[in-house]
């Protein structure tokens, strides 16, 4: 796991990773396992609380990322075997970079991050039994 | 050979055996009593249908017209949680295929054990998502307010009402 969690289920660290569940059906699984990210539609207008309520991700600029790694596996099996998860580390872009972290509003409560645009370059962390990940080598 | 199971319903082959003597009068009682349990059963049955029939998430209304008249409806649906506001920028629906939304609302039902944090309707929706073809368009109506967040989902095509979720803040 990336982070650990306090007896109240709040990390109790700061995180070092996000992570992204990307299930096997997503339109985007072919790019996702080259380690790239691409939203639904980066021009997309959408706003963060209603990318985070759900069923707005074709027509935004965000994809959803989590500080928990439980949760991420959860997505990426969410369609069967073929899923995977995306990690990178925290932290803010390099200047120069179109990519950024932004606040999710995470009423489902999944420590949810959004990161708008498009941004490549993430460790592809293989689906294996039972859920659990491997880093794809 | 066939085994008779009494299942204390007089009329069954075993408790007619053992009535031995007397077993007119026995057997008219107990169908008597045999009647009145399936009714009470009867009347259990029909409380838990108007029961179910009375909960929101898969109460069925009359269909609205238009994506406007559904709107119209999840709102005067949504009217008795305080703290839903009704965000005027949203006026269009969201639509995914059911095999979508339902693959979203899984995970976030199976998510809850988690999260720790409930999603009222969540496991409604998902039983009625489960109902209709993969490929079915499902209308979403978002509303998000400061106590609450809600999402009503409606059938595209024949625009019956397939649940709601509303979460607290």
């Amino acid at each position: 796991m990336g982070v650990s969690f306090d007896d109240q289920g709040r990390p109790s660290e700061p995180p070092q990773f996000v992570y992204r569940g990307v299930h096997a059906q997503h339109p985007m699984i072919g790019r996702a396992r080259q380690g790239d990210v691409v939203p639904g539609d980066e021009n997309g207008a959408v706003m963060p609380h209603v990318h985070n309520r759900g069923g707005a991700s074709a027509i935004s600029p965000f994809t959803s990322w989590t500080h928990d790694l439980r949760i991420a596996q959860s997505y990426a099996i969410s369609a069967g075997e073929g899923g995977l998860v995306l990690r990178f580390p925290a932290g803010a872009p390099p200047a120069g970079e179109r990519w950024s972290w932004e606040w999710s509003p995470d009423v489902y409560g999944e420590q949810e991050v959004l990161l708008r645009g498009a941004r490549g370059g993430a460790t592809v962390l293989m689906i294996e039994s039972q859920g659990d990940v491997a880093v794809n080598t | 050979m066939t085994q008779h199971l009494d299942t204390g319903d007089p009329a069954s082959p075993v408790a007619a055996q053992d009535a031995g003597s007397g077993a007119k009068r026995k057997a008219s009682l107990g169908a008597r009593k045999g009647f009145a349990f399936r009714q009470v059963a009867e009347s259990k049955r029909k409380a838990q249908v108007d029961d179910v029939k009375r909960r929101p998430a898969v109460a069925t209304f009359e269909m609205p017209a238009t994506a406007s008249d559904a709107r119209k409806l999840a709102a005067a649906f949504l009217a008795p949680f305080e703290g839903v506001d009704l965000p005027i920028e949203e006026t269009r629906p969201q639509r995914n295929a059911a095999s979508e939304v339902l693959r979203l609302w899984e995970t976030r039902l199976r998510n809850t054990v988690l999260t720790g944090r409930a999603i009222q309707g969540a496991a409604e929706l998902v039983d009625e998502l489960r109902k209709i073809p993969a490929d079915a368009a499902v209308e979403q109506f978002g509303f998000s307010g400061s106590k609450r967040t809600a999402n009503v989902f409606f059938d595209a095509a024949t625009r019956a009402l397939l649940g709601s979720v509303v979460v607290e803040q």
